[in-house]
């Protein structure tokens, strides 16, 4: 009797166990399972966020009249102001911003002031963009910088002069160039870029009236050329970087997917160079 | 009188065992038959499906910066995604440009597991999306 009580409890026993472990995978097979559709959709979030900067970075190249580069420890812009193209840039900017909103909800754009074409620059935290209600180029947060070389091209623009109404000598080699299709004009001064800079590229050479390009660095580190009377040139702008790598270029709009259900999240700007 | 007692004592014995040992065994085959259940309820291997959706988006991903989808020409989409898959895998592509498209045409078979996904792209002044299927071939 006994035997046969401790046969059936160890079948039991055995039973239990054998329940116990199945119990045990299932729930590590329901885990997976989770992980695995938190990995998919985390997959198309990267997907979507690549796709729409890809998107956004193709429209900025085709579109906004910016050539940039990046080159080791150099970054360079070149571009024409004013240009033709920004309202197609606009335009395009936010027709694909509705295309895919209306697609996609968990999908948002940044489309404010798309217009000034402002980018940002990584590692040093800088931005480069053209201000349109002030007629300015704009650098800000302009530091670390070791070389600096501003040129201006018109084909037809008359050469006068370069005016350096303040300036502070320092470390920083400072190079401006002014040039048509017959001559031009280089100065390279050195420069501490921790001061106030203000100098004119002066096209009657009477360094007296309304000066056609106006280059100016503030002490709170904004630099600024202003573009007077509508003149249409090519502006290029070489920064070259104190101890710094990885330079990259993105475009200064973010790009957000986000799947709150989830609580999967992706913001970033669409990278250019 | 005592032998008929002791043997009908061990024949209820020998009774009794056996059934206990009967209900022993069933109950553990019923176990048995849930566990075995349990785990043919099991779903298959996500990973080796995950993989499968990230070479899809990935052939996507690079038809695209190659200008290949933009170009909407069936024969070159087909030409790039065969270069870019594994022959044991096949993807059917349908990328839709403003009023136009292009579909590679193949279409999956039914009862297998279907990895799809969509990309958006910009040609031009007009936006495209490109969706695919892709699955292992049978």
């Amino acid at each position: 009797m006994g035997k046969g009580v401790v046969f059936t409890l160890i079948f039991f026993l055995l039973g239990l166990t054998l329940l116990g472990l199945t119990l045990l995978i299932l729930n590590l097979n329901q885990s997976t399972d989770n992980r695995a559709l938190e990995f998919a959709l985390a997959n198309r979030v990267q997907d979507l966020s690549d796709s729409v900067s890809n998107g956004l970075k193709t429209l900025f190249l085709q579109y906004s009249d910016i050539f940039v580069y990046v080159n080791n420890n150099q970054i360079g812009f070149q571009e024409t102001l004013t240009s033709n193209n920004t309202g197609n840039y606009v335009s395009g900017f936010n027709g694909f911003k509705y295309f895919i909103e209306s697609k996609e909800p968990y999908v948002k754009i940044d489309n404010s002031s798309v217009g000034d074409l402002k980018l940002y620059l990584s590692p040093v935290n800088m931005n480069y963009y053209f201000d349109v209600n002030t007629s300015k180029i704009i650098i800000n947060n302009f530091t670390n910088v070791s070389n600096i070389t501003i040129s201006v091209y018109k084909s037809n623009i008359n050469i006068g002069g370069i005016i350096w109404r303040s300036v502070s000598n320092g470390s920083v080699s400072f190079t401006v160039l002014f040039k048509n299709d017959t001559s031009s004009l280089q100065q390279t001064k050195n420069i501490d870029l921790k001061q106030v800079l203000d100098l004119s590229l002066d096209s009657d050479g009477s360094g007296f009236g309304t000066a056609d390009i106006d280059l100016n660095k503030q002490s709170n580190g904004v630099f600024e050329v202003k573009i007077f009377n509508g003149t249409s040139a090519l502006y290029s702008t070489t920064l070259s970087f104190n101890n710094t790598s990885g330079l990259k270029v993105y475009l200064d709009r973010f790009v957000n997917v986000s799947i709150p259900e989830f609580n999967i999240s992706k913001t970033s700007r669409p990278r250019i160079v | 009188m005592h032998k008929r007692q002791q043997k009908s004592h061990y024949g209820n014995k020998a009774i009794i065992f056996t059934l206990d040992m009967f209900v022993a065994i069933t109950v553990f085959i019923i176990i048995l038959t849930v566990c075995i259940f349990y785990i043919s309820q099991m779903s298959q291997d996500r990973l080796s499906e995950l993989q499968l959706v990230s070479l899809g988006s990935d052939t996507i991903a690079v038809m695209d910066y190659s200008g290949v989808l933009q170009s909407l020409d069936v024969s070159q989409i087909i030409s790039t995604r065969d270069q870019l898959i594994p022959s044991a895998y096949n993807m059917r592509i349908l990328v839709k440009l403003g009023n136009l498209s292009a579909d590679t045409g193949n279409l999956p078979p039914a009862g297998i597991f279907l990895g799809s996904g969509k990309r958006y792209f910009v040609s031009g002044l007009n936006y495209g999306e490109a969706d695919y299927w892709i699955w292992v071939k049978v």
